[in-house]
């Protein structure tokens, strides 16, 4: 590819420019550290780089709540079913953007020195019940969740259908009898035999799809830094 | 003006990196060779099939007979994570595929970085189609920031939505079992693949085909059928078979008592 077709391309040229000196550049400072007098470019890579990535993220944030937003005020402008709960969505993502600024961890004047500190204090009180009684509630009840999703999936899996699962059925049984406290405490005997499968069987099982796993991110870095890769993920399309 | 004394510049190679940073260096050059030699002689490159990829057409052929959307969680990772790029790579290939045959997909995003990529990606996609006033703002959602509500909007899609395939491809933490479960449990079609060992026992239970670790990231090379790319799959090949070959050689040496391979790749 000439130099005036790189020109004229520039949408899909200039992020793979961008791409291969900043991929060089990381896998570079990695292993050779780069000095002039007391400035280092490793240390300069991985604090002041990643802060200007950090601070185009959070540039970014508002894009996500515009998303949110314009999905939601068009289910309540539509009339779509269950719009009553985008209603909600609308009216709660402003209320806590305020609730936060003026009582949450982050507020922005604590100390009531712009602000006066009655707002804090009252706001503080509103945060807290959001943010404990609904917030961390609801995630709580997610994640408690998954317990009963195990069970389910585990049902599913280990159903003796065929030889494989069989064998799956009785390794789950002997790691699910080893690992229960009661169990270890009555049938101790389970105990070896489920650290003989944890340590000989699942852990280099782990680590093969650990090492061909880093093989491939490996091959996939290869090939965005080297502009192999020109899916629309990078390059701004075929 | 010179602003710097090149004499002032320090290149010092950091201890206990130089192994590593050779065998990067060879295979990177391995991975280069093998992508130029299925560029130029594309009809050389065969390749193994990976049935998960193979199940992607399947999968949104029955979205399409039933009428019904394709989810697409590209996982919890930042879009600094390779996982999350090889899959936006596979968002492309499945996005096409539904612009093609006109049916619309959802992309449930946690990550507002990757969102704004995911973004792109489906918008160029349903344009590269010729169907760019068929590309809707609620295709690609921001959800939220926090894992467990993250989930329960992905949860509240399914029951709302009913999609008929599931995609779920990144990096995922403990949601992954809750998006499989209940997804399964609306009846879709789902591909899951993660490089999350933690994660792939539970995908593998509740998902119908799974890519496990690095076929992630050949899927993202798989998905083109491009032979110029797919040829990487054979650097990877080769890299587990030169990964094998210095696990026996160390087992043997070690055996023996002998620390040579430890000693020259702790260098």
């Amino acid at each position: 590819m000439g130099f005036r077709t790189l020109m004229l391309d520039y949408k899909r040229s200039i992020p793979l420019a961008l791409a291969f000196i900043f991929g060089i550049l990381y896998v570079f400072e990695w292993y050779i550290d780069i000095r002039v007098g007391t400035f280092s470019l490793s240390s300069y890579l991985e604090t002041t780089m990643l802060d200007y990535f950090n601070a185009m993220g959070a540039m970014s944030i508002g894009i996500g709540a515009i998303n949110v937003y314009r999905i939601h005020y068009r289910n309540v402008s539509r009339k779509r079913p269950h719009w009553e709960y985008s209603l909600i969505v609308l009216i709660m993502i402003p209320f806590m953007a305020i609730i936060s600024t003026l009582g949450g961890r982050w507020a922005l004047d604590p100390r009531g020195v712009i602000v006066p500190k009655w707002v804090y204090d009252n706001t503080r009180v509103i945060f807290n019940y959001f943010y404990w009684c609904v917030d961390n509630v609801a995630s709580n009840m997610m994640f408690a969740l998954l317990g009963f999703f195990i069970v389910s999936a585990g049902y599913r899996a280990f159903r003796a259908r065929n030889v494989d699962a069989a064998i799956l059925l009785i390794t789950g049984f002997i790691v699910l009898m080893g690992n229960a406290p009661i169990n270890s405490a009555l049938f101790p005997f389970f105990d070896p035999i489920r650290a003989w499968i944890m340590d000989y069987w699942n852990t280099p099982a782990m680590r093969a799809v650990t090492i061909c796993t880093a093989i491939g991110a490996m091959a996939y870095g290869v090939r965005v830094i080297f502009a192999y890769e020109r899916r629309p993920t990078l390059a701004g399309g075929e | 003006m010179i602003l710097l004394d090149l004499a002032q510049i320090e290149f010092r190679v950091i201890p206990g990196r130089v192994a590593q940073g050779v065998l990067l260096l060879l295979f990177g050059i391995l991975t280069i060779f093998a992508l130029e030699v299925s560029k130029r002689r594309p009809e050389k490159v065969k390749v193994r099939k990976i049935p998960a990829v193979e199940a992607i057409d399947e999968a949104i052929g029955r979205a399409t007979e039933m009428g019904r959307p394709v989810f697409f969680s590209p996982g919890l990772g930042g879009i600094g994570a390779l996982e999350t790029l090889a899959a936006l790579s596979i968002l492309g290939d499945i996005a096409r595929k539904t612009a093609r045959y006109g049916i619309p997909i959802i992309v449930a995003n946690r990550n507002y970085v990757v969102y704004m990529a995911a973004e792109g990606i489906v918008k160029q996609a349903y344009t590269m189609e010729g169907k760019a006033d068929m590309y809707q703002p609620e295709f690609v959602r921001y959800i939220a920031g926090a894992q467990f509500a993250y989930a329960q909007g992905c949860l509240g899609i399914f029951q709302r939505e009913r999609p008929a395939a599931n995609f779920f491809l990144g990096y995922f933490y403990a949601e992954s079992l809750e998006l499989a479960e209940a997804g399964f449990n609306i009846g879709a079609i789902q591909v899951a693949g993660t490089t999350s060992t933690v994660q792939l026992p539970f995908f593998v239970a509740a998902c119908d085909y799974v890519l496990l670790g690095e076929e992630l990231y050949a899927a993202a090379a798989y998905v083109t059928r491009d032979p110029k790319i797919i040829g990487v799959l054979f650097a990877h090949d080769l890299g587990k078979y030169i990964s094998f070959a210095l696990l026996l050689i160390g087992i043997i040496l070690i055996t023996a008592g002998n620390k040579f391979l430890i000693d020259l790749l702790s260098k």
